[in-house]
């Protein structure tokens, strides 16, 4: 199940929100590891083996590491995760590479096996856990019922951010949801399915019909439509995220701060994701030895960080080019860049930034990466727009401008500006209000379809 | 809770937005879509099997979906936010100047257009019938100078023109675009909210084929012209700019006794109007009924003759009523229901001339014609 659909909105939604309110606050977990079981569960029933089985072989890490913290025991937890990780994402991937150096075929066992969704969120969070007991830095769960909701949270589930379970510990034992809590998060809600369904989606089609037709600046504008899709729809489904989990009493941690205003690639991904790039930071850059080891290993660090970083993406090469795209981004301003462009204007660094940042979304993009290498060239050699493309340019320009301003902190300043003032906050009900208006709209105008017969 | 009014109020206003949306859609007792056309999606049934295959939440979504309370009035809104931000024109319905409602242009498709070609040749060769060609160019490119200021190019006539050159000599081209670029009321030939051409548009059509063949039509003013108010077609409900106004669907009849049957009905209609259709969710199947395999038309005036067989889409629903006219009998037959082979037909019916007809677009799209035999 999706945020953005009529099964989650007209029902879902309603539906656990008044069971959730109307249990007992000690019976609260259990209505919440139910409803996000029943929505993980809801299009592919048949993953919620695994997911339970993943509960199971973490909540049983955790007690074993709090009995006996040994590297064995720590290794083999953690092993199952990633074997289950790579027998549902990368088993596939591996053998269709290696199929194509050795010849053989891909086994159909392996060929049928589709990916769980949410798989990669689920387990990264329940290995957090596990590294933390082993740590010592949190106490293991005892009970099953507040561990399973930990990692079967549905506000956070399909697409993060990747909570860990530190940060939530104290809430899943005991929290009080207070009417300002839940009124933030039916805002952050509302403001994020906007961004999904009325940013996200109309620059996900502007990019799709741009892309067949000819012209240097449909190129460019397609590029930029696909950048702005990619945020609106992370940032959107991260921001509807964080506003359920307000609702539910629980305070997740921001998983993206304006990242396409970011001065640096550094930067970039400080903005960008953070749930990610902290847990890679945490649980593999460092104990890898991060900076500490010179410089030559510290590369290497970077180099084996991104790859995984872009293998976490996706099971593809193209993901990995990415991941290795940032890792060369990345050393390059260790090594000189940030320094050769500390003096230089903020609009030009962050002007190259969005840039290379744009540039690697192509890379993220085609899959197939003899698209891309088709695409690459378009950006440079001057070709005149098509008639299509021209249309749709200038017919999706309002709609281009308004992410571009949505994609700053320009409403949240003004906001902040008049949040006191008189009225201000009738005013922002109403935007609200309407906001959420349009994105039913938009929703019911996605299932709106005259039958075909009158056509002719 | 004093503290914390405007919170709770925020709350409140939320919980029944999700409520309001919740019951409207379980509570629906709508089954049917006019606008759409089609029935909506019924409520699907929960058993172990249905569940575990995934069937069970995709037909909840489609449910979900289709019974959204106020669906018409979001869809509408929907649209009109499209029209303000200007992302409507550039989809598959544009709004010209005058709030006409047009499809966006035709694309080529120089194999279909020659596979169809090559078919209708073959046909032609083998019953020996004297053949035509029209291809109805889009109201988009007659009228182009109503369309909105961002608009891919029309380009209906050069399409046309293509079409003539690969058909050949065998097969004469009807060429509507002279005609209808000179016609005095040339917004008049088209519907402003359906794709198809008004009884006027059918006419000129028709006349300019039955001229072809050295027969005539009754004049312009010869017809008593019937107006029925309120028409709202096929671009409309596809555009859901719902304030767009109705016009008139007119009826134009010559005086002339016509009997009608058709694949699916053998009792003989009298006249060429259904006007029980016109009550219906679909006016426009006032014409002969709209679309059946076959229709057969038959002209009671002791003095037509000739017999003319048409090929054809929902254009020749209306163009059938004034081909009627010039023939002692017309039969309709559309590919996409009729699956016989048609040259038994025309081994039955003795037929003078062979007509075939389709818009531009659905030409290039049309994939019946290869089965032509």
């Amino acid at each position: 199940m999706v945020f953005s659909s009529n099964v989650f909105l007209c029902l879902f939604l309603p539906l656990t929100l008044a069971a959730y309110y109307l249990t007992p606050r000690r019976g609260r977990n259990l209505t919440l590891l139910l409803a996000s079981l029943i929505f993980y569960g809801w299009g592919e029933p048949r993953h919620l083996g695994l997911m339970l089985l993943v509960i199971a072989i973490n909540y049983v890490g955790g007690l074993a590491l709090r009995a006996r913290p040994a590297r064995g025991v720590l290794a083999a937890v953690i092993g199952a995760d990633l074997a289950l990780l790579f027998a549902f994402k990368y088993a596939g991937f591996f053998c269709r590479s290696l199929s194509g150096i050795f010849g053989f075929g891909v086994p159909e066992a392996i060929a049928a096996i589709t990916l769980p969704i949410g798989i990669s969120f689920y387990i990264f969070q329940s290995m957090s856990y596990c590294i933390d007991v082993y740590r010592g830095a949190v106490e293991p769960q005892r009970d099953l019922i507040r561990f399973g909701t930990y990692v079967a949270l549905f506000p956070q589930l399909i697409a993060g951010p990747i909570v860990r379970y530190r940060d939530i510990a104290a809430q899943l034992e005991q929290r009080r949801v207070q009417p300002r809590q839940i009124a933030s998060g039916v805002a952050l809600f509302v403001i994020g399915l906007g961004k999904k369904l009325l940013l996200a989606n109309r620059m996900g089609l502007l990019w799709e019909s741009l892309l067949p037709e000819s012209g240097t600046a449909a190129a460019w504008v397609g590029m930029a439509a696909y950048t702005l899709q990619i945020y609106f729809d992370f940032s959107g489904y991260s921001d509807m995220a964080v506003g359920l989990g307000r609702m539910l009493g629980f305070e997740f941690l921001p998983n993206f701060d304006y990242p396409y205003l970011a001065r640096s690639v550094t930067d970039f991904w400080r903005r960008w994701h953070i749930s990610l790039s902290s847990w890679f930071r945490e649980y593999v850059y460092i104990p890898l030895g991060g900076n500490r080891r010179g410089l030559p290993r510290q590369i290497l660090n970077l180099l084996i960080v991104w790859a995984l970083t872009g293998l976490w993406h996706g099971a593809s090469w193209n993901f990995v080019l990415w991941g290795l795209y940032y890792a060369l981004l990345l050393i390059a301003e260790k090594l000189f860049l940030l320094r050769a462009m500390q003096n230089r204007p903020v609009a030009l660094r962050r002007g190259l930034t969005l840039l290379a940042v744009s540039l690697g979304w192509m890379l993220f993009c085609f899959e197939d990466l003899s698209q891309l290498f088709a695409f690459l060239p378009r950006l440079i050699v001057p070709v005149p727009l098509s008639g299509r493309a021209e249309d749709l340019i200038l017919g999706y320009l309002p709609t281009l401008l308004v992410s571009c301003v949505a994609a700053t902190p320009l409403a949240r300043r003004v906001w902040e500006k008049h949040a006191q003032s008189r009225g201000a906050f009738r005013v922002l009900c109403a935007l609200l209000a309407l906001l959420f208006a349009l994105c039913v709209a938009a929703l019911a105008s996605q299932s709106y379809n005259p039958f075909i017969y009158f056509r002719f | 809770m004093k503290d914390c009014k405007r919170e709770w109020a925020v709350c409140l206003l939320f919980g029944l937005a999700l409520l309001a949306l919740c019951a409207g859609t379980l509570l629906s007792a709508r089954d049917y879509s006019a606008r759409e056309k089609r029935y909506l999606a019924d409520a699907p049934t929960l058993s172990a099997a249905e569940l575990l295959s995934g069937r069970f939440a995709a037909g909840t979504e489609a449910y979900m979906a289709d019974h959204l309370p106020c669906r018409d009035a979001l869809v509408g809104a929907a649209a009109y936010g499209d029209l303000l931000s200007g992302r409507l024109n550039t989809g598959e319905i544009l709004r010209g100047a005058s709030g006409r409602l047009y499809e966006r242009p035709v694309r080529w498709d120089e194999e279909t257009a020659e596979e169809n070609l090559a078919a209708i040749r073959a046909f032609a060769e083998k019953t020996g019938l004297r053949t035509s060609l029209m291809l109805v160019p889009s109201a988009g490119f007659v009228l182009r100078d109503d369309l909105p200021r961002l608009h891919e190019r029309y380009t209906d006539g050069e399409m046309i023109a293509r079409c003539r050159a690969l058909a050949g000599e065998e097969i004469a081209l009807i060429d509507l675009t002279g005609p209808f670029e000179t016609a005095e009321d040339r917004a008049g030939l088209y519907y402003a909210t359906d794709h198809h051409w008004t009884s006027r548009g059918a006419r000129t059509a028709a006349g300019a084929y039955l001229e072809s063949v050295g027969r005539t039509i009754t004049p312009a003013e010869g017809y008593a012209v019937e107006s029925v108010p309120g028409f709202r077609g096929s671009t409309y409900a596809r555009s859901a700019l719902w304030l767009t106004p109705g016009e008139e669907l007119e009826l134009w009849n010559c005086g002339g006794s016509f009997a009608v049957t058709n694949s699916e009905s053998d009792e003989a209609h009298e006249g060429l109007f259904y006007r029980e259709r016109l009550g219906s969710d679909d006016p426009y199947t006032v014409f002969l009924d709209g679309n059946h395999a076959l229709v057969h038309i038959e002209n009671r005036d002791p003095d037509a003759e000739g017999s003319l067989l048409v090929i054809r889409d929902s254009f020749s629903n209306c163009l059938g009523c004034f081909l009627a006219e010039g023939y002692r009998t017309v039969v309709l037959a559309d590919l996409r229901y009729y699956r016989l082979p048609l040259s038994e037909l025309c081994a039955q019916e003795d037929f003078d001339a062979l007509l075939v007809v389709y818009s531009l677009g659905n030409f290039l799209r049309e994939s019946n014609l290869l089965w032509l035999e």
